[in-house]
């Protein structure tokens, strides 16, 4: 059997050597949030208590509370770390200059997707209840909706593109959110994925017209 | 002082302390007086219109200027119920079929050859919701009505392309 050592703070790896605290404190923090995301998907926003995520995560509830003031507080770090991370996946499949702008789109639209698909718990807990959450969240979903906005500014080199209005990104990424929103609400994986050339069309029309969304190479 | 309605109370109940199951009654038979009364009101607006631009148009600006309007009772369709569980999610599904129909009769005006998106009603009531939910939400958005010609844009050049969306864009509001 493999000597294990355990210095006087619980934390060990492999071969003795004690984990430093701060990546102990992290993995346990993605462990709350995990857990948190987990129980939230199942049971919607404001069924679910601190203790069903203390037992989700499998934690002390002395643990949350050194991580999270509150159950407001833990989803709202949820909520950063899952649009964080799917506007980091969008962000990179929609960095190649060579492709135009309706390749870089549907690149970044099946990156989303793809994010959704695999990340189906997190993604639930912040498209579906993140709405659900009130106040608290009004600002993030704000920055959410203008960061992707953001991706999509660079559509307006196209000829038809250079007079729309200025909110004109947000909205069209407002309706694709809210499109997404109804396909997780009903619980229909098949029809996320169904979705892909749809929001392709949606996303494209308005600044590049209809024969673009057709013609452009599909991510 | 005139005593609030049932509804009125429990508009500013929930908006105060979010939805709670043991007022499932009391937001349902909301919920229905108001759909039943937004719909009435949008069909109203709309019938004097002959074709589906001008119908949507029509609807598009009722329904910003109730939502101005009637602020709290917006605020309750697109805000609080979304925390309202099944029951919640029931009722905007038929609100969202409702008006989806409407919207897809545009595709009775289209050409035989145009292929337009199955989701594209799901698409311009979600452009169209995101606005009134940001709008009662934060309440920091612009206007709604001000906004209704860059809805109508996107909406009209999903059905009908890019060119006749941008027709609306010059158009002056009403």
């Amino acid at each position: 059997m493999a000597a294990t050592r355990r210095d006087r703070r619980g934390a060990v790896e492999p071969g003795g050597h004690p984990l430093r605290p701060e990546v102990v404190a992290h993995h346990q923090r993605q462990r709350i949030i995990a857990g948190a995301a987990r129980v939230i998907a199942e049971r919607g926003y404001r069924s679910v208590s601190v203790a069903d995520i203390v037992k989700s995560a499998a934690i002390a509830r002395g643990s949350f509370y050194e991580h999270f003031g509150s159950k407001e507080d833990c989803f709202l770090a949820l909520y950063e770390t899952g649009t964080g991370a799917a506007l980091e996946a969008v962000k990179e499949a929609c960095s190649g200059e060579s492709e135009g702008f309706p390749g870089r789109v549907k690149g970044g639209l099946a990156a989303l997707l793809a994010y959704v698909e695999s990340n189906r718990e997190m993604a639930q807990a912040c498209i579906v209840e993140g709405p659900a959450v009130g106040p608290a969240i009004e600002g993030r979903f704000e920055g959410m909706i203008s960061s992707f906005g953001d991706l999509l500014r660079s559509g307006r080199v196209a000829p038809d593109a250079s007079e729309l209005p200025e909110s004109v990104e947000e909205t069209v990424v407002g309706g694709l959110y809210w499109l997404l929103y109804y396909a997780l609400l009903e619980g229909k994986p098949k029809k996320v994925a169904r979705l892909l050339p749809q929001l392709e069309q949606f996303s494209l029309i308005p600044f590049a017209g209809a024969e673009a969304a057709d013609t452009a190479p599909t991510a | 002082m005139a005593r609030l309605s049932d509804r009125d109370e429990y508009l500013e109940v929930i908006a105060r302390e979010g939805y709670l199951p043991r007022d499932a009654d009391r937001f349902a038979a909301t919920w229905d007086s108001l759909e039943e009364a937004f719909l009435e009101r949008l069909f109203e607006a709309t019938v004097p219109f002959g074709n589906w631009r001008q119908r949507f148009r029509a609807a598009a600006m009722e329904t910003a200027r109730l939502v101005e309007a009637h602020r709290r009772e917006a605020r309750f369709l697109s805000v609080d119920a979304l925390a309202a569980g099944e029951l919640g999610r029931m009722r905007r599904a038929r609100l969202g079929q409702r008006l989806a129909r409407l919207l897809d009769s545009a595709r009775d005006e289209l050409d035989d050859s145009v292929v337009v998106p199955e989701a594209t009603a799901g698409w311009v009531l979600g452009i169209f919701f995101d606005r009134i939910y940001r709008r009662c939400a934060a309440g920091t958005d612009p206007d709604l009505p001000s906004q209704v010609p860059e809805l109508l844009f996107l909406a009209v050049s999903a059905y009908f392309g890019t060119r006749a969306g941008l027709e609306e864009l010059a158009r002056p509001l009403r």
